[in-house]
């Protein structure tokens, strides 16, 4: 084997060892340093010891506070796997502060772009070029609005025309309409960590760290009309994702950190009976229906049975990389890839391909249909799930994430359709366009 | 200038050092991931250690722009400090998430061989493989990044090399 050749196989096989990214849970952790470890409280090792005791008081003042602040909270309610039992709707926590205390973001207005079938009302959300001040940028598929979100909000969910974002402290969370920019509803706790939200038509629904300091976290309802935050699940786990059916009816958490673990627990929440049922299953939840969840463990894909957590299909040997489903539950549009050395061995590859698929997997069989492919070489497609419909998806080209493109594009993306029921891809039928921030709502 | 390179506002030193680090994070992880054998939890650990460290200092960062290369190299750093303190595990072949495949085509066994080789190799020169092979970075780049001169740095890629291709050789060997 020459030089070069072994070259390649060690960059293809160091690559491979390597691969992933990086896992939610450390975006989360470090996100929180800054304000977890105030660059100032860093530097008290130099304090004088007068200003070292001031400092010191503080904090276990602060301490008695977080703690008082727990002790209002519901107990843990911790169920054995398989356990069903009611949740706990009613447990209502601090009401929060008025409308006014979050930052306006910057509005920005224009024509609509007529959209194919199947596209309308979507919006999105993304890091935005990152010359701006904010780093977050929301808008309508069809250009008809567009936000910047103030420079110490992230988002946490996208939906409906809506969008929630939590201050950098992470204790606030402020829900808008993205066409008017107006805010909908807020709320705050303070000494608490927000960790993850899923926006339903009336809701949000967000996991959250009562104490920062502590990883138990619960699952919650914010009611978008009322501003009446309830606990559905009381804080008893670290909680690693939040999904939403389509339906709105059914939510799923998913328990402690499993990228150390073969074995995922699940909690599944029934919203309209507040029943709650923990399962396991292998893999990290990905989509969920109102029957199934649909789970990726690096290898395979599987659905399981919400009402008994049996498998009900498994789809071996792909590389998952994102999906959704569609409106009706009943198909997962995705995109997956297939690497030669690992899960495409024996199927005929070339050494060194890479091929890209864009399929639709029924959720009843997990029968597979698939649409695109792109071989080794080409440029991929990035399928744009948030403003993907159930009969045309949207593709960003080349592959790229949302933010690189806008940076490509200088705030613009080129946006191909895929049409679902024929697999025709139309090339560069949208523009989505960032425009200039015209004022404050 | 690198897109993600941007100055921090004025007042804003959390939210600019939270953007520079989250458009880092994933090759970080990938970086400490390879250095550490496989081991994805302590990849994770070293990450945050190396990130806190990275906030500590950060008001010495008088270039941005070089953000990339200053937190690789405490990366770097952080995953040396994880293999001092205990010895890594690495990862065994056929573990789900490295993606072995049930095949004995050619292709398989051979970078099936490299790979093993790859995991035992010394972490040093893991570091210096995963550098060059996973980053791309030149010579310079990563001698800046470990604190090393530019030949030590093409001394250890030339034994890390020579390591993997006796791996296959010997593989080819017994194949025979």
């Amino acid at each position: 084997m020459n030089d070069e050749l072994l070259e390649q196989q060690v960059r293809e096989i160091a690559r491979r060892i390597a691969r992933g990214d990086a896992p939610g849970s450390l975006h989360t952790r470090v996100a929180a340093i800054p304000y977890e470890h105030p660059r100032r409280q860093l530097a008290s090792r130099h304090l004088p010891p007068l200003r070292l005791g001031v400092a010191v008081a503080a904090s276990v003042i602060l301490a008695v506070v977080a703690l008082l602040l727990v002790s209002t909270l519901p107990p843990n309610d911790v169920l054995a796997p398989g356990a069903t039992s009611q949740a706990t709707p009613s447990a209502a926590l601090t009401p929060s502060p008025p409308a006014s205390a979050a930052p306006a973001p910057t509005l920005a207005t224009s024509v609509p772009i007529l959209l194919p079938d199947g596209l309308t009302n979507k919006a999105w959300a993304e890091m935005g070029p990152l010359e701006a001040t904010a780093p977050y940028a929301v808008g309508l598929l069809d250009n008809s609005a567009h936000l910047t979100l103030p420079s110490n909000e992230r988002v946490l969910a996208v939906g409906d025309g809506r969008v929630a974002s939590e201050t950098t402290a992470f204790d606030t969370i402020v829900v808008r309409d993205v066409a008017s920019g107006q805010r909908v509803a807020q709320y705050a706790q303070p000494g608490a960590h927000i960790l993850l939200g899923a926006l339903g038509t009336s809701d949000l629904y967000f996991v959250m760290q009562p104490v920062a300091s502590s990883p138990a976290s619960g699952v919650y309802t914010l009611d978008l009309a009322s501003g009446q935050v309830t606990t559905l699940l009381a804080p008893d786990a670290g909680r690693n994702s939040l999904a939403l059916s389509p339906s709105g009816k059914t939510l799923v958490s998913e328990i402690g950190f499993p990228a150390s673990s073969p074995v995922t627990e699940l909690d599944i929440i029934n919203l309209p009976s507040g029943t709650h049922t923990r399962i396991q299953v292998q893999g990290t939840a990905q989509v969920v229906s109102d029957a199934l969840v649909v789970t990726y463990d690096a290898r395979n894909l599987y659905a399981y049975l919400l009402a008994s957590g049996r498998t009900a299909w498994t789809i071996p040997d792909l590389l998952f990389d994102r999906g959704y489903l569609t409106t009706d539950g009943a198909r997962l549009v995705m995109q997956t890839g297939m690497d030669p050395n690992t899960v495409g061995a024996g199927r005929g590859l070339p050494a060194g391909a890479q091929t890209q698929h864009i399929s639709i997997a029924s959720m009843s069989s997990g029968s597979l249909r698939t649409l695109v492919t792109v071989a080794s070489g080409r440029p991929a497609y990035y399928l744009w799930t948030q403003v993907s419909g159930d009969t045309a998806a949207v593709l960003l080209t080349p592959a790229g994430f949302p933010q690189q493109e806008f940076q490509i594009g200088g705030g613009a993306l080129s946006a191909s359709v895929l049409d679902l029921a024929t697999g025709k891809v139309t090339p560069h039928a949208l523009t989505i366009t960032q425009a200039s921030p015209t004022g404050s709502p | 200038m690198a897109p993600h390179d941007r100055a921090a506002a004025p007042g804003e030193p959390e939210a600019a050092f939270v953007h520079l680090v989250e458009a880092h994070l994933d090759a970080a992880y990938r970086l400490a991931t390879f250095i550490l054998a496989g081991d994805r939890s302590e990849a994770e650990d070293a990450v945050h250690d190396a990130a806190l460290r990275a906030w500590e200092h950060f008001g010495d960062v008088r270039d941005r722009e070089r953000f990339e290369a200053w937190f690789s190299r405490i990366v770097v750093n952080a995953c040396r400090d994880r293999i001092a303190k205990r010895r890594l595990r690495p990862v065994a072949l056929g573990d789900p998430d490295m993606g072995a495949a049930p095949d004995h085509a050619d292709a398989l066994v051979r970078s099936d061989a490299i790979e093993r080789a790859m995991l035992a190799l010394s972490p040093e020169h893991r570091v210096v493989v995963a550098l060059r092979y996973i980053e791309d970075r030149s010579i310079q780049e990563i001698a800046v990044c470990t604190g090393q001169r530019p030949g030590t740095v093409k001394s250890r890629l030339h034994y890390a090399m020579r390591e993997l291709r006796a791996a296959l050789e010997a593989e080819a060997r017994e194949v025979v």
